[in-house]
């Protein structure tokens, strides 16, 4: 507990502890104003006219705000130091080797995933996604006042996205990873010499199919039943399509737009399924899983 | 009130002046003197010559009165106050292939001269620690040389010509030391009034100390015995 | 409030209370930020004043005791002295003479002025009349003009020289009385000359800028990423008085260095403190420069000896540092604890081989003493410098069973018939062992003196007092007649011992018994399994490290390398079952009273456990290899303090102790100094002379060997001596033994000797050396007359009638052994060769004994005297 008081406490870490409460108190507040909209007929934010010049009327309070920012930064840097670590040595890197904070949602993503998906691909794929939202979203309902009734299929993959698998990735990397990268519950001392069970399994050998053959290469039924897997669980998409496709809402959206909403959204969730499937198992007794589909190529 | 008051003032008058005493006494010797070892100067043909008589050895030398002899006896620690050296030099001489006197007390700053009234060749070789040991050879009769010493130490002086030959010099940062002689008695003159230890020193018999308050004026005694 | 404020309308609500109070936070917090940037965070300026205060307190109070020091008899005299001068000052006399010289200077103001005028004048006449002349026309009024203003001159020139004849009358008398008014004042003055050079420090103290005193040393060190990184340094800010003699015992920061010889080829103005201290350089807090409170400050301050460890960053290849005594032995634990069998360590390439070859102990020892031996050598000699590997019962008999195997292959056997030791007597053995020399490295008998002088905890030659029971007589007597008949690589010198010296030592040696009763046993040595895995173990455990042993030829060093140790991090440490010690405690090791041991879970605290029990992290996992050695808390700390040193950090080349040639020959000279054991007796470069408890009087113990060796003797009487050493000093019973060096091994020390005597090797005809006949006469003058022949023997002396340690090297000899430039060195002063020497000096102080004979001038005198000894040589020859 001890160490856990002292890295949250870190100058470094300021800012993850700022974003935590940050984070809360604006869900907090967007929720429970839009609880209040939703059990009105009319919201709020629409019964409201009064409408003021920007300036001087919202800039005098902007201005005030930046005084007030600006006193916050000189007294925090009178009170921390600028948080500086060792020279870089590539000889002697430290222990654990932590991305900055912003990142570590990310570098947590590397437990579970190779380099390349962990790296480049879902960050490609966050960065698309957030550009396409404004045109695949054709709901026009909940502009300029809070709801959740009107957009809740937006705002709970919304919400997914940022509070579970960002923030919580990075409370996740930033206070519970350790030395070796180990997981360390809040009150466990971050041991260096810790063991971990490494017991890691692919999934297909939980069916009793070898990923390797004992000459050491692929063994191709795994690889058949990891494509299956994997593509038929992004097949939920086209299929649901099949099923839906005359509705009032696919007509709507369109082939395209669907696609590619079922594409990030599939994503998104086999991220996550990724993850319960690495961690889930440990607490039931079961080996971990490694990899769903292994190919010379990639592995997922 | 006017009885403090002027024993207040005999008090500072005291500091102020500064009372001084003397320090008297004498070294004896219990049990038998060991027989002194002869020496032997068969090495050089001028020392031999240079004595009628054979000569003993001056390590343990007891008086007729039973008293110890070439014991420094000299205030241990530091003493109040500044005294320079005297304008008179120490005479450490080498006559007939001995030193004279056989231990030389001398204060920091002293001039000692050290002189070789014999017609052969001596070295003055210090084993001092504190002060820069030297080792100087006089081979000419008359030869003289003028030394200091700067340090508080005693060490041992000899000759590497004649194994032999062997003295000691004290030297101290006050005036307040002795060397006993025939009778065995010392005295240290005009030592300030106040609390001190008084050492005894003997080249064989090694160090002796003693507690001695000096009173502002007349003396104080104090003894000092050895024994085999 | 809030409530209320939200019903006004946002065009008339009032933020001015808002805007003063968040302006009053932002000018208050920058006007915070500034105070604390220049008072807080700079708590070096409250050190600066309180430095300059100290320093200014103890000046002032030297300077008034220095004034108090001052006669005060001498300041009434020359004060006395100072004021009769004054007073002559108002005497009618000089007042007069004042007076009138004043008169007279104004009126040479005035002629030189008018003299100056004229000149001037004249020179434009002159100017006219060339003019004049040369545009050909008529120029006598000119001419005129000319001369006119030159006569001028002179007659002003006249008058000065005539008021300046009547200033001089008057100067003799105003100079005399105020020259005795300067002597005077200067006198006074005189007398406050201590008093005086404190006033100017003080002053320049008071004058002293309060500011950060940076050194930058450009190009220093590397960055990881090799690139030259500039090392900024600014401890002086407040380690201020660090060359200044008065703060000699002031507290911390302010302290004077404790090693102003070391500071003086060091310069901390130029060099800086953080090259050998260690900590951060720009840093200017206490906690943060000394590193302790910078958590990821990776070269904190050093402490105590560990400092030492920096002195590798750029003399790594020296094992001798002059101004790093401890240091220096802590090399030296390295290199004959030889480490290096082992690890590979930086500077420690390679070294000798330490132990004995193994290859024929059949024909030396019993199975059943190698057996005990390889099961624990402590057991059998404490002070053996073999660790204790630790083996089972099984290990050590599979390990015997390879070595007598191979032991029965050997193709040794004794020079002499079997039996040919027989016959020596057993006391004469004794009193030989203990004056030939062997008592230098063998301990026997419970005489451990030289030991304990050494201060090791290991002996570098094996104690002989269980030898009885250890060796085979026959060899024995081998061994001692020639050593390297056995084992050609050994350090064992030979003694020139005759037959019957050798026969009486082994006498006594075999009567050395091991005095336990050391219950039999039996090994079962001929199974060729055991035979394989005594195999198998030697080259696990590395034996050949230390071991020449058939069949282990090739084998490499078995364990890690150290050349990085020193910057391991604790995380990759592994402290086994050991407690951890509070971070707190100052002590790195305790054994607990449950049989547990705590150490400190730092890198020092893994360390001296390590080196106190090399097995100390075993656990039921981890198997350690190490063997134990039995090193002493001081050893163990030294050691840790090398250990420290070795990183792959090390200096620009600009700044590494130039490798040069020089350095070369010392460090070749320094380790075989060390593998040959010479620093056992002989004393060089402040190194050794252990053997020197044993002889009361020095005369009689191996002479030390001081830096002018090499400029002392000549190359090739060095060579044959230290080929087969003769004798030079024909009253002592100590030999110099034959060590049986190769040429290359004496060319090494010779080089070595001449070397720190900064000569060149070279060769030279040295009977070639003429002699200046000017010299001849004079030199048997002085020879006699400075009774040299005294000490000296030369020739035939007679040695019965002076005692053994009154006798001074033979004179007759020098000329076939000692360099010529040297003897005159050596007679114009003994003790500044060789402080302690019992040969006089003769021209004490620079003043010769004779003032006639060359002038009295003591080269002259010392070059004759040198010369007759030269003469009384070739004779010889």
């Amino acid at each position: 507990m001890e160490q856990f008081l002292e890295i949250i406490s870190k100058p470094d870490n300021i800012p993850i502890v700022a974003l935590l409460v940050g984070v809360i108190f604006f869900s907090w507040l967007a929720w429970t104003k839009a609880r209040r909209n939703d059990a009105l007929a009319v919201p709020v934010e629409a019964t409201l006219d009064d409408k003021v010049q920007v300036w001087p009327y919202l800039v005098r309070i902007e201005f005030l705000a930046t005084i007030a920012v600006m006193a916050i930064l000189v007294l925090w840097s009178v009170f921390l130091d600028a948080p500086l670590e060792e020279p870089a040595n590539r000889a002697l890197t430290p222990n654990p080797s932590k991305a900055p904070w912003y990142f570590l949602g990310l570098q947590e993503l590397l437990v579970y995933f190779d380099p390349w998906i962990a790296g480049v691909i879902l960050p490609t794929l966050i960065i698309v996604g957030l550009m396409a939202i404004p045109y695949i979203d054709i709901n026009e309902k909940g502009n300029g006042y809070y709801t959740f009734k009107d957009r809740k299929f937006s705002i709970l993959v919304f919400a997914f996205g940022f509070i579970v698998l960002w923030v919580a990735l990075i409370v996740l990397g930033t206070f519970m990873r350790g030395p070796g990268w180990n997981f360390f519950l809040p009150w466990e001392k971050w041991d260096p010499h810790y063991v971990a069970v490494l017991t890691n399994v692919d999934l297909s050998e939980y069916l009793g199919i070898a990923t390797r053959l004992p000459n050491n290469t692929l063994n191709p039924a795994a690889m058949i039943f990891g494509a299956v897997v994997v593509m038929g669980y992004f097949a939920v998409g086209p299929i649901y399509w099949i099923w839906k496709r005359n509705t009032e809402l696919m007509q709507k959206l369109g082939l395209v737009r669907y696609a590619i909403v079922s594409f990030l959204l599939l994503s998104m969730g086999g991220v996550l399924i990724k993850i319960i499937l690495r961690l889930a198992p440990t607490a039931l007794g079961m080996n971990p899983v490694k990899y769903v589909w292994v190919t010379p190529w990639f592995n997922i | 009130m006017k009885a403090i008051g002027i024993m207040l003032a005999v008090v500072m008058v005291g500091i102020s002046t500064g009372f001084a005493g003397d320090v008297t006494g004498k070294v004896s010797f219990a049990g038998t003197a060991p027989q002194a070892a002869r020496l032997r100067m068969d090495a050089d043909r001028f020392c031999k010559a240079a004595h009628k008589s054979p000569v003993t050895s001056e390590e343990v030398v007891v008086n007729k009165n039973g008293t110890l002899r070439n014991v420094l006896v000299y205030v241990k620690g530091p003493v109040a106050g500044k005294f320079s050296a005297p304008k008179d030099k120490a005479l450490f001489d080498q006559v007939g292939c001995v030193y004279l006197p056989h231990v030389l007390g001398v204060q920091t700053g002293q001039s000692v001269e050290i002189r070789n009234s014999d017609n052969t060749l001596h070295n003055v070789h210090t084993l001092s620690e504190k002060n820069p040991s030297f080792n100087a050879g006089q081979p000419i009769k008359g030869h003289k040389l003028t030394k200091k010493f700067e340090k508080v130490e005693t060490f041992r002086v000899k000759c590497d010509v004649h194994s032999w030959m062997g003295a000691y010099i004290g030297v101290f940062d006050h005036p307040f030391f002795a060397v006993t002689g025939d009778d065995g008695s010392f005295t240290l003159k005009g030592v300030p009034a106040g609390e001190y230890t008084v050492e005894a020193w003997h080249e064989k018999y090694g160090a002796k100390t003693m507690k001695v308050t000096v009173p502002a004026s007349g003396k104080q005694t104090v003894d000092f015995s050895y024994s085999n | 409030m809030f409530e209320q404020r939200a019903g006004i309308p946002v065009e008339q609500r009032s933020y001015g209370k808002f805007y003063i109070a968040f302006s009053a936070i932002l000018f208050l917090g920058t006007v915070w930020a500034v105070w604390d940037e220049v008072t807080v965070r700079r708590p070096w300026k409250e050190y600066q004043e309180s430095y300059y205060a100290v320093l200014h307190e103890r000046l002032d109070s030297l300077k008034r005791a220095a004034i108090e020091e001052i006669d005060s008899t001498d300041i009434v005299f020359y004060e006395n002295a100072l004021r009769e001068a004054e007073t002559r000052l108002r005497t009618n006399e000089y007042l007069q003479a004042l007076e009138k010289k004043t008169a007279l200077l104004s009126e040479l103001d005035i002629a030189t002025r008018e003299w100056r005028f004229a000149r001037s004048r004249s020179d434009a006449a002159y100017y006219q009349y060339q003019k004049t002349s040369l545009s050909g026309a008529d120029a006598a009024a000119e001419k005129a003009e000319v001369e006119r203003h030159d006569a001028r001159i002179a007659e002003y020139a006249a008058q000065m020289a005539d008021i300046e004849a009547q200033i001089a009358v008057f100067d003799t008398t105003v100079n005399k009385h105020q020259d005795a008014l300067l002597k005077a004042t200067a006198d006074l003055r005189g007398l406050y000359v201590t008093a005086d050079s404190y006033n100017l420090k003080l002053e320049r103290a008071s004058r002293a800028p309060r500011d950060i005193k940076q050194v930058m040393l450009a190009d220093f060190e590397y960055t990881p990423f090799t690139e030259i990184k500039a090392r900024i340094d600014r401890c002086q800010t407040c380690h201020l008085g660090w060359g200044e003699d008065v703060m000699e015992d002031a507290p911390q920061p302010f302290a004077k260095h404790p090693l102003p010889e070391l500071l003086a080829v060091h310069n901390p103005e130029t060099f800086g403190c953080t090259p050998c201290h260690r900590g951060q350089g720009p840093a200017l807090t206490e906690g943060f420069a000394h590193g302790f409170e910078d958590h990821y400050w990776e070269t904190p301050i050093l402490k105590g000896v560990e400092t030492y460890a920096t002195c590798n960053t750029c003399h790594s290849e020296e094992t001798v540092l002059k101004h790093a005594k401890p240091f220096t032995k802590a090399k030296q634990l390295v290199l004959e604890s030889g480490c290096y069998g082992c690890h590979e360590i930086k500077g420690y390439t390679d070294p000798p081989k330490i132990g004995p070859v193994l290859n024929s102990l059949t024909s030396k020892t019993t199975p059943e003493w190698i057996y005990r031996w390889v099961g624990n050598p402590k057991e059998y000699n404490p002070h053996t410098r073999m660790p204790n590997f630790a083996f089972g019962e099984t290990d050590a008999e599979a390990i015997t069973a390879y070595l007598v195997k191979i032991g029965r292959e050997t193709d040794y056997s004794p020079q002499r018939p079997r039996g040919s030791f027989a016959g020596g007597s057993a006391s004469r053995g004794k009193e030989l062992f203990e004056a030939v020399g062997c008592q230098a490295c063998h301990v026997a008998g419970g005489y451990t003196s030289i030991r304990d002088e050494r201060g090791t905890s290991y002996d570098v030659a094996p104690e002989l007092t269980r030898v009885g029971s250890k060796v085979n007589a026959d060899w024995l007597f081998d061994w001692l007649k020639n050593p390297r008949h056995f084992n050609p690589t050994t350090r064992m010198p030979s003694l020139r011992l005759t037959d019957d010296e050798a026969r009486n030592l082994v006498a006594y040696l075999v009567t050395l018994k091991d005095e336990r009763n050391l219950p039999r046993v039996t090994l079962d040595l001929g199974n060729p399994e055991k035979i394989a895995r005594g195999d198998a173990l030697i080259r696990e455990y590395g034996c050949a490290g230390c071991h020449e042993i058939k069949g282990m030829e090739r084998e490499g060093k078995v364990s890690v390398n150290l050349s990085d140790f020193g910057r391991k991090k604790v995380e990759q440490m592994d402290f086994g079952n050991t407690k951890p010690l509070g971070k707190t405690a100052d002590f790195d090791y305790q054994e607990n009273a449950d049989g547990t041991v705590s150490v400190k879970h730092t890198w020092a605290g893994w360390v001296y456990g390590k080196l106190k029990n090399s097995r100390l992290y075993i656990t039921d996992r981890i198997a350690q290899k190490m063997p134990i050695f039995s090193f002493t808390e001081e050893e163990i700390t030294l050691m840790r303090a090398f250990l420290l040193s070795m990183t792959r950090e090390v200096a620009l080349p600009t700044y590494q102790h130039d490798f040069t040639k020089r350095i070369k020959d010392l460090e070749a000279g320094r380790r075989l100094s060390v593998h040959y054991n010479c620093i056992q007796c002989h004393t060089l470069e402040d190194r050794g002379g252990f053997m020197s408890v044993k002889y009361e009087d020095p005369g009689l113990g191996p002479p030390p060997l001081p830096e002018s060796q090499g400029a002392k003797v000549q190359e090739q009487w060095l060579h044959s001596f230290l080929r087969n050493p003769s004798t030079v000093r024909p009253w002592l019973k100590l030999r110099m033994p034959t060590f049986q060096f190769s040429d290359q091994e004496i060319g090494s020390i010779q080089k070595y000797f001449l070397a720190m005597s900064n000569q060149d090797f070279g060769i030279r005809d040295y009977p070639a050396t003429p002699v200046e006949a000017k010299y001849v006469s004079p030199g048997r003058k002085l020879f006699d007359l400075y009774q040299c022949a005294k000490c000296h023997p030369s020739g035939a002396a007679d040695l019965s009638e002076l005692s053994a340690s009154d006798l001074a090297p033979d004179l007759s000899l020098a000329a076939s052994r000692l360099k010529p430039e040297w003897i005159v060195e050596w007679i114009i002063d003994p003790q500044k060769l060789q402080p302690g020497t019992r040969m006089p000096s003769f021209f004490y102080e620079g003043i010769a004994p004779d003032e006639e004979t060359l002038g009295g001038n003591v080269r002259e005198q010392a070059k004759a005297l040198s010369t007759h000894i030269w003469n009384l040589g070739k004779r010889n020859r």
